[in-house]
């Protein structure tokens, strides 16, 4: 059997197995910007079914039995449906706080939660923000600690669409072995890309949300405004209820909050940049 | 339970529904539901009109308050106070009344 090492994820441990190597190395490659365990760490498991040539893949709590996540997997598709399980369960680690369905990026001034719904350029404007060397706390997923009004890193992979990386230069070249386990999205870890990775929680400078527009233009928003569009693009709002609320409410009070309009992601970046300093 | 047009008139007293969050923000708030996940947007004009839809309040006297906040006679924002509060009756927000199918 092959593994990676343990991986921390918020409040979530992991390690990945497989009788597979180059797909443990490939999810060694996504995730190698995230720390270390801190614990005893649960173990995420694909194993090839040699008669179908798909993945089964299963969960291994560090106390308790294996439970079956998806029964079969093709090759195309295992590594986005680990990130989605490694998603869900550091998301439920933290399911207390107000985590935002958001890119985090950040520099001297701090950290701009960029948020969004699917499709919405969050991902890509994090890898081009990744290759300008900008900080890199988060994709898809933004913690915030209401108290202290920092974002906690959570360095999952980069997720790269095949429209956003139309976008984008100088992507990492991925052997055909690895790209095999991608399908149309790439995970790219940010380092890769050129970010910093960051280990310790980062100051919220600003919360922004993300539109297409065809005239690119960056709009303050009232304090009302953005506590409603934080409640829109939350992920633990509607299963916590009133704590979760009184979280966004404490952001949307401190964090200046904007709308975004742009129609390309260096319009974006233009605009993000005095936000993030540097 | 009756519809928002069935009930509100001017002698309603409307009462916030128990699973509704309210959060007042510089003049404007959000209201969010916890039960239908819904989240409102509210101006100046319609937060100030949630704040005194208290369980004591009828419409009338929510139009009267209204007004005095603006310095506008109370006949001309009455209507548009009882159509705000049936809006939030429609939205599912007020004790009592039915929501609109879809609203």
């Amino acid at each position: 059997m092959n593994t990676t090492r343990g991986f921390q994820a918020l409040g979530f441990s992991f390690r990945f197995e497989s009788n597979d190597s180059t797909l443990v190395e490939v999810i060694d490659r996504c995730y190698r910007d995230m720390p270390a365990s801190d614990r005893e760490p649960n173990v995420l498991r694909a194993m090839t079914q040699f008669d179908s040539g798909a993945y089964e893949i299963t969960f291994e709590a560090a106390s308790g039995g294996p439970e079956v996540c998806e029964p079969m997997v093709f090759t195309a598709g295992v590594v986005s449906v680990v990130a989605w399980e490694v998603n869900h369960r550091a998301e439920e680690s933290r399911s207390s706080w107000p985590v935002m369905h958001a890119t985090v990026t950040a520099g001297p001034r701090g950290a701009v939660a960029l948020c969004g719904q699917s499709h919405s350029g969050k991902s890509t404007i994090a890898a081009a923000a990744a290759q300008l060397g900008w900080q890199h706390l988060s994709d898809d997923l933004g913690p915030i600690d209401a108290a202290t009004l920092c974002v906690h890193p959570y360095a999952r992979p980069v997720m790269l669409r095949k429209g956003g990386r139309d976008y984008l230069d100088n992507l990492p070249v991925l052997a055909h072995d690895y790209r095999q386990f991608f399908g149309d999205d790439w995970f790219v870890a940010a380092s890769e890309l050129g970010a910093t990775a960051v280990l310790e929680p980062v100051p919220l400078a600003a919360v922004v949300f993300l539109e297409w527009g065809d005239v690119a233009s960056l709009e303050p928003m009232s304090k009302a405004a953005t506590l409603h569009a934080l409640v829109l693009n939350s992920t633990t709002l509607a299963s916590v209820g009133e704590p979760v609320f009184r979280g966004l409410e404490r952001v949307a009070e401190h964090v200046p909050g904007y709308c975004l309009r742009f129609g390309h992601v260096a319009e974006a970046i233009d605009l993000i940049q005095p936000l993030v300093g540097g | 339970m009756p519809s928002a047009d069935e009930v509100i008139v001017a002698d309603f007293v409307a009462v916030p529904g128990a699973s509704v969050l309210v959060s007042y923000l510089d003049n404007e708030a959000v209201l969010y539901d916890t039960a239908s996940q819904r989240s409102v947007l509210l101006n100046v004009t319609a937060a100030l009109i949630w704040s005194l839809c208290d369980g004591k309040n009828s419409v009338g006297e929510v139009s009267l308050l209204t007004a005095e906040a603006f310095a506008v006679p109370s006949e001309e924002v009455a209507r548009e106070v009882e159509n705000v509060i049936k809006n939030f009756g429609d939205l599912g927000l007020l004790q009592g009344i039915d929501p609109l199918p879809n609203s």
